[in-house]
Formats: C-alpha cells, sequence, structure tokens
C-alpha cells in the first residue's frame, strides 16, 4: 500500500490546499483525455485519484459529522430507472451509533471533558478540533461502551437498537413508531433521532436529540449524539469566520440589469 | 428560489469582482445567443455560482472577450464562457420557467403568467438535451406541491399532530406525536427541503464521473439551505396567507422561530461547504468560499435588519 502523500509528491504534512494543488498538477498531466490509449498514464491516474481520496477524506473523519462519509440515499430521477423507494438522502455509510460504545470515536470537538461533569461543565468547548482525532480516548471509549450495555433496555427497545445497529432505518422507524406516545422516554427520542438521522430527515433527528437532552439532562450520551449533529455546524463556523456576514443591504452587481429586467416588462422592447 | 447565492460584494478584492462579473455576463450573452434577447430576463447569479464552481473543476476552454451590450452600450466589460456557461443557460431558463409555472400556481400572479409565456418556447429542446436534469426539476417541484397540498392547515398552524399522511412512505415516520403513522411537522419539512436538494443535487452534476457523488451532497446542501430561506423569507407573507411554512409548522410564530430557522441553515450549508473543501478546487475558490460561507447570508440578514427595525418601530410607537 503505497504512500498517498508520496504518489502526490507532498509532504505528509501538506495543507489541504497543497495536497489540491498537486492533484490538479497531476491530473493535468496524466488525464486519459491528454494521454489518449497511453495506459500507463491511465493506471497512474487511477493511483492519483485514489491517492487524493484517501486524504481528503481521511482530513474530514471516518465519521465526520456530515462531511464524512455520507451517502446521499437517492442516486436517480424515477426516469433513470432504478429509483430506491424513498430518497431520504440519509448516512448509508456511517456507523449508526458514531462510534459511541462500539468502538473509537471519529472526530471529536469537544476537549476531554468526562461524562459525569458534561453537563456541569461551564466551558463546554474547550479543546475544539472538528477534524482531529480529539479528546476520547479508548479507556474512556470503554466507559461508554459499559454505560451502553448495561442500561436496561426493554424488548421493545431492544429490537429497535437491533434494527438501527444494522442501519435498518424504516424497520427501526416502523418499531419506534409503534411505541405509545406515554412509553416514549429519553431514550425512545434518542433512537428516533438516530434512525431519522440515518434516513436523512435531520430536523427530525435534531429536535428528537434536543428532546432526549431535555428529558434526562445528564446523560452523556445523549447529550454527546446531540452535539455530534452540531458537529458540521461549528465547523462551518470556524472556517467561515473569516468571511464577515454581509450587511443588510443586498447591493447588485449589475443595477441597469435590474433597472432593464423592470423597464422590459412595461416596454418590452429590444435594441440590441 | 432565486437570489441566494450570491458573493458578498463588499469582501471580494477588485480581481475577484471582475471574475465574478465575467461569468454572470458570459451567462447573460449565452442566454441572448441561445433563446433571444427576452431570455435574458431569466438571468440569476444563482447559476453563475454553479458555472464558477463546475469551470474550477473542469477548467475547460474558456473564451475571454471585451464586449459591449445592450446594457452596458458605453464601456466594454470582460466577458467569460465556457462549455459551462452554456449548460447553466440552458438550467437557469429551465428553472425560470418552473419557477413562473409555480408563482402562477400559488397566487396566479401576473409576473407568473408572464414569465411562463414568455419562457416556454425553449423547453423542448433544453428538455432534449439534459433529460436527466429536466426529469429531476418536473419531478421534484410536482413531488413538493403534492406534499404542500397533504399537508393542509393543520400543519400551518403549528399544532403537532396535525402531521400530514406522508406519501413517501408511512414506515418512514417516527412521528413524535402521530402514532397513526402520519409525517410530523418536521419530517415534513424535511421531506420538502431533502425534496428540493434532490433537485438542486441533480443539476450540479453536468457529468456523471467521479465527482458527481460529492457534488451531489453540495447541490443537496444548497438546495436544503434554499429551500429553507425561501420559507424563512415568506414567514409573515405564508402565516397571512395561512399557506404551508416549515419553520412556522415547527416552532410558530416567536421570535425563536427565526433562531431555530438560522440554525438549520447553518447545518444545511455546513454540508455543502463540506463538499467544496473536499474538492480539488483552485481557480476561484476564494470566491467560491465567499458565497458559500458569506454570500449566502445576505438576504436573511436583509429580513433579519427589517424584522428588527419594524419591531422597534411598534416598541417606539407603543411608548
Amino acid at each position: 500500500m503505497m504512500d498517498p502523500y508520496q504518489i502526490l509528491g507532498v509532504a505528509p504534512g501538506a495543507s489541504d490546499d497543497e495536497v489540491k494543488k498537486a492533484y490538479r498538477q497531476l491530473a493535468r498531466k496524466y488525464h486519459p483525455d491528454a494521454n489518449p490509449g497511453d495506459k500507463t498514464a491511465e493506471q497512474k491516474m487511477k493511483e492519483v485519484n485514489a491517492a487524493y481520496d484517501m486524504i481528503i477524506n481521511k482530513k474530514v473523519g471516518p465519521q465526520g459529522g456530515y462531511g464524512g462519509a455520507n451517502q446521499s440515499y437517492y442516486g436517480r430521477s424515477e426516469t433513470g430507472g432504478g429509483s430506491q423507494g424513498g430518497y431520504g438522502q440519509g448516512y448509508g455509510e456511517e456507523d449508526p451509533f458514531f462510534g459511541f460504545g462500539f468502538g473509537p470515536f471519529g472526530t471529536f470537538f469537544y476537549g476531554a471533558d468526562d461524562q459525569d461533569h458534561y453537563g456541569q461543565n461551564g466551558s463546554s468547548q474547550s479543546g475544539y478540533d472538528p477534524y482531529g482525532t480529539g479528546g476520547y480516548g479508548s479507556a474512556q471509549g470503554g466507559t461508554y461502551r459499559q454505560s451502553y450495555s448495561t442500561s436496561a433496555n426493554s424488548p421493545q427497545m431492544q429490537r429497535i437498537a437491533e434494527r438501527v445497529q444494522a442501519r435498518d432505518y424504516d424497520g427501526a422507524l416502523t418499531l419506534l413508531n409503534a411505541v405509545l406516545l406515554k412509553d416514549r422516554n429519553a431514550k425512545w427520542y434518542y433512537y428516533s433521532a438516530l434512525a431519522n438521522h440515518g434516513v436523512g430527515n435531520r430536523i427530525q433527528a435534531r429536535q428528537d436529540a434536543a428532546k432526549a437532552v431535555q428529558m434526562e439532562p445528564g446523560n452523556g450520551e445523549y447529550q454527546m449524539l446531540y452535539a455530534r449533529l452540531q458537529n458540521g455546524s461549528y465547523a462551518y463556523n470556524a472556517a467561515g469566520s473569516q468571511y464577515q456576514r454581509p450587511a443588510a443591504s443586498l447591493g447588485s452587481f449589475c443595477f441597469t440589469l435590474c433597472l432593464m429586467n423592470f423597464l422590459c416588462r412595461f416596454f418590452p422592447f429590444c435594441w440590441c | 428560489m432565486f437570489g441566494y447565492v450570491i458573493a458578498n460584494k463588499d469582501q471580494l478584492t477588485p480581481e475577484q469582482q471582475e471574475r465574478y462579473r465575467s461569468y454572470y455576463c458570459g451567462l447573460c450573452h449565452a442566454l441572448k445567443d441561445r433563446f433571444g434577447s427576452m431570455k435574458r430576463l431569466s438571468l440569476t447569479y444563482d447559476l453563475t455560482f454553479l458555472i464558477l464552481l463546475l469551470s474550477s473543476l473542469y477548467e475547460p476552454e474558456t473564451a475571454t472577450e471585451e464586449l459591449r451590450c445592450g446594457v452596458h452600450p458605453l464601456k466594454a466589460h470582460t466577458v467569460r464562457r465556457n462549455e459551462i456557461t452554456e449548460y447553466g443557460a440552458d438550467l437557469n431558463l429551465y428553472l425560470a420557467y418552473y419557477n413562473c409555472l409555480d408563482d402562477l400556481q400559488d397566487d396566479g400572479s401576473l409576473k407568473g403568467r408572464l414569465g411562463a409565456a414568455l419562457f416556454k418556447g425553449p423547453i423542448p429542446e433544453i428538455e432534449a438535451r439534459w433529460p436527466r436534469q429536466c426529469a429531476a426539476v418536473r419531478q421534484h417541484l410536482a413531488a413538493m406541491s403534492a406534499l404542500e397540498q397533504g399537508a393542509g392547515n393543520g400543519a400551518a398552524c403549528g399544532r403537532p399532530e396535525g402531521g400530514a399522511t406522508n406519501p413517501e412512505g408511512a414506515a418512514r415516520t417516527s412521528g413524535a406525536s402521530n402514532p397513526n403513522g402520519a409525517a410530523s411537522p418536521a419530517q415534513l419539512a424535511d421531506a420538502m427541503a431533502n425534496r428540493f436538494g434532490a433537485l438542486m443535487g441533480e443539476l450540479f452534476l453536468w457529468k456523471e464521473d467521479r465527482w458527481a457523488p460529492g457534488l451531489r451532497r453540495l447541490g443537496e446542501g444548497l438546495g436544503r439551505f434554499i429551500y429553507l430561506a425561501d420559507a424563512y423569507e415568506d414567514l409573515e407573507k405564508d402565516r397571512k396567507k395561512g399557506a404551508y411554512n416549515p419553520l412556522l409548522a415547527l416552532y410558530g410564530d416567536g421570535e425563536d422561530c427565526f433562531r431555530q430557522g438560522e440554525e438549520l441553515l447553518t447545518l444545511f450549508l455546513a454540508e455543502a461547504a463540506a463538499e467544496l473543501e473536499k474538492l480539488p478546487l483552485e481557480q476561484d475558490l476564494d470566491l467560491l468560499r465567499n458565497i458559500l460561507y458569506s454570500g449566502v447570508w445576505a438576504r436573511i440578514n436583509g429580513a433579519k435588519l427589517r424584522r428588527e427595525t419594524a419591531a422597534k418601530k411598534a416598541a417606539k410607537a407603543r411608548t
């Protein structure tokens, strides 16, 4: 397995922009259009593409919020053949539990606050690190694993958990639906959030995650899910901080064109 | 639908402004050359973003000319055009036509009627050139219309149990307050946003190649944003008309509605921006970032300012 940085000809610590530049240079050189019929060029292009994908996707993280291994559920318009019966734009490839209790976590942006103090900790954003490996090591991963599996699950909830783990979100939603209103506890909202997230119902997922936290404020797992769903927004705001938000006025580039639009509605003539 | 995906001019260097304008001019010229002068009325900045994005990714041969035109008869402007500009022009007209049809259906507006009549001519040739994209536009808009009609008044008034039967498949719902399997207000909002997202996603695919999945997700994120931004701006109007508005249905009428709306808008944009950062873009990257991180907020901020000004006025009038 070759080193992707070596293939692209950049140093291992190269910035994203450097990686992109290197890719472009190599793509111009080895692109099939520039080298018709050249098998070595074709092979080289494949390597370069694979190297680029590896570096870029690792940067954002295997479970990196909404920027990670997202899959567009809905691949084609109906005329293209093979509609997938519903098109919820979910996250086929992602770990359904974001790594909670089932192994090492992906990206994190909260610092090494432990679970017990989560709710009381004033500075909940220490160690902001959207693309790094975050502050939770395997020891704390073990803690989560433990707390997850020992929490009492009713048979109904257990079946729902299994559906979610199996990424059968439709199945999970059907089961969730069958639970009576009065029985919908924080855990129900937690699974509902995960299932809805899985089918691409971002608004519903966020709402359910918030509800779970609201119903059981001390539960670190629920806090984590809610925070996880917000991950992308933090990254966006951080990346965008150098671009100030615009002042209120719109400021048209082409005022004369707007004027022309207006005039043409009443005087449809064309002089040009 | 249009007017959200624009640049924040104040933050652009003169060079960036020139490049932005040159692609916009290119689109305008393409509309005129392909469809005639009057079709230029469909011109938008939003499609200019798509042209810039795809041009940056594919770096096609681009013609640069200094031209005068009917709108700028005295001073020549730089005009940049390439294969992707032509694609953008086709999409621009197609979307403008369906946008007008939508306006027409919504409130029988004169502008809708005139626009639909004006833009109708080239529709068949555009459909012949881009069957996949055009089918997506028609299909998703129709689905959104059906969803909206199903929503009825219950959803618009924000009662949680007012959710509609979900034509997307009952199994998809968990309906927090709807044990009968109907969609909750949030799921309906998601369905609508995802539909418009799917529409945009399809348009962002000029070709179905290795960049398609990422471009599709970028388009989807932007599509969800545009749908909700529209709802954010139209909130008052929809409330008065009793029309379906996802934010109204979700959060009711207070200031919290706008705050939550802004958080959701950020959520949607975040996905789009993340996809942008994954593409190997070099040319005009700063300009594209300006649009996605800053420019897209222009109208939202405008609406916010108007709201706050009106509230201040009302408060003053009471004292």
